[in-house]
């Protein structure tokens, strides 16, 4: 007879991942702003296999999630294929030899203040629904990055542009280091980069990232699965539930309004934000 | 008669803004065809991680410490014969390996899509590089 104690286990393990695919599609960010807390605090596990159990949770959230905005045209998939080259370069040298060289703590800490710091510009665009007045730059020209979806919620197809490209690049980049280093934390900064840098629509960032996510988390999941850090057992009730609940936020994200997804991007990176500053200070959670 | 009007229903006119070049038929195909990748990559992992998860427990129960210790196994061929036997923790880490493959073999797609349907070939080196540097990341760095 199974021990009543396992299965209480893999039910708490899948609410909380149900409520990570849920924030996670909504927001682009995957799973495991929800998820590497919890497993930490409540269920005591090491952050590494806490962080292993993430890195899944954000493949299937990109996937699951990934088939409905793909499917509903609103992932650029340009966008997505050439910020993507940036991330993936980055994070192969972050793995490969900056590892070696930058302190995970530091780099905590600066990441930490970087996203804080992010805050401000969305801030000061929180009430707004669509950018306005944006131009393709060359760059954008030349890659044809701008494109159009259609809103559910304002019932009629966004034409957008693209600016900016280059510093988006170099978010892109730094984004790639620090998943390749901290094994976490990208997510955030391909949204900031899409929709503060290039002034994208919300929508289109938050799809667009959830994509990319899922690559660069397939990516990373070589050195956690080699290390032992990834717990089977652990993994169905994540990756089950997880995909669940991104079925679930699709539906609502692509209904709400472009302003309020900002609000829940907003809070979640303060919250990011405040738990890379307390990691970098050797307090996990 | 055979006057052809530009905002004839059959031909809309663009709206402002419109990319005059957006090959919008083909860049359909392309997503179509990745939705379906993705949505089939995670039924199938899913699916098989809960049949594992099934006969673990019906074969012998793990206890909640074998739970939070047992890892994955990186021994493909360990992970064969552990499936062939009907081992319910090789058929977990069949359906996590498959989980795992499924953004990239979406990329996979998406390089003969831009290849083939698109013959966008800019597009179609990007997407490679992307590809490479992604499986070079999972197989190589430990």
């Amino acid at each position: 007879m199974a021990d009543t104690a396992a299965i209480t286990w893999i039910l708490e393990v899948a609410a909380a991942s149900f409520a990570g695919g849920l924030l996670g599609s909504i927001s682009g960010l995957g799973g495991g702003i929800v998820i590497v807390p919890v497993l930490t605090i409540f269920l005591h596990m090491p952050i590494e296999q806490a962080i292993g159990a993430s890195i899944v949770s954000v493949i299937a959230v990109s996937s699951g999630a990934g088939s409905v905005y793909v499917r509903d045209h609103i992932t650029n998939v340009r966008v997505a294929m050439f910020l993507e080259l940036s991330t993936a370069s980055g994070a192969i040298l972050g793995a490969a030899v900056l590892a070696k060289f930058l302190n995970a703590q530091t780099l905590s800490i600066l990441f930490g203040l970087a996203l804080l710091l992010s805050l401000v510009p969305i801030l000061l665009n929180i009430g707004e629904e669509l950018p306005k007045n944006v131009k393709n730059d060359r760059l954008a020209n030349y890659l044809r990055l701008q494109g159009s979806y259609f809103d559910k919620r304002l019932g009629r197809e966004i034409f957008y542009n693209a600016a900016n490209v280059p510093p988006a690049m170099g978010v892109m980049f730094i984004a790639g280091i620090m998943a390749g280093i901290l094994g976490i934390g990208a997510g955030v900064l391909k949204v900031l980069a899409q929709e503060v840098a290039m002034h994208l629509p919300t929508k289109v960032s938050t799809a667009t990232s959830n994509f990319m996510i899922g690559v660069t988390a397939a990516a990373a999941a070589g050195v956690y699965l080699h290390r032992g850090l990834v717990l089977p057992y652990l993994v169905v009730p994540v990756a089950t539930s997880v995909v669940v609940g991104a079925l679930l936020g699709t539906k609502i994200m692509e209904k709400m309004s472009n302003a309020h997804i900002r609000k829940v991007f907003a809070i979640l990176l303060g919250i990011v934000g405040m738990e890379m500053l307390l990691r970098g200070c050797g307090i996990n959670f | 008669m055979n006057t052809v009007n530009a905002s004839s229903p059959n031909n809309p006119a663009p709206p402002p803004g419109t990319p005059p070049h957006a090959p919008i038929k083909d860049e359909f195909i392309i997503q179509d065809a990745a939705a379906w990748v993705l949505r089939v990559g995670v039924i199938l992992s899913v699916a098989v991680m809960i049949l594992g998860l099934t006969l673990s427990f019906i074969h012998a129960p793990p206890t909640i410490k074998e739970m939070r210790h047992v890892t994955f196994n990186t021994s493909p061929v360990a992970m064969y014969h552990g499936v062939i036997a009907g081992n319910g923790k090789s058929i977990i880490d069949l359906g996590l390996l498959l989980l795992v493959l499924t953004p990239i073999s979406r990329v996979a797609v998406s390089v003969v899509l831009f290849a083939v349907v698109d013959h966008d070939w800019f597009y179609t080196w990007v997407t490679l590089a992307v590809l490479l540097l992604t499986l070079i990341s999972l197989l190589f760095l430990h």
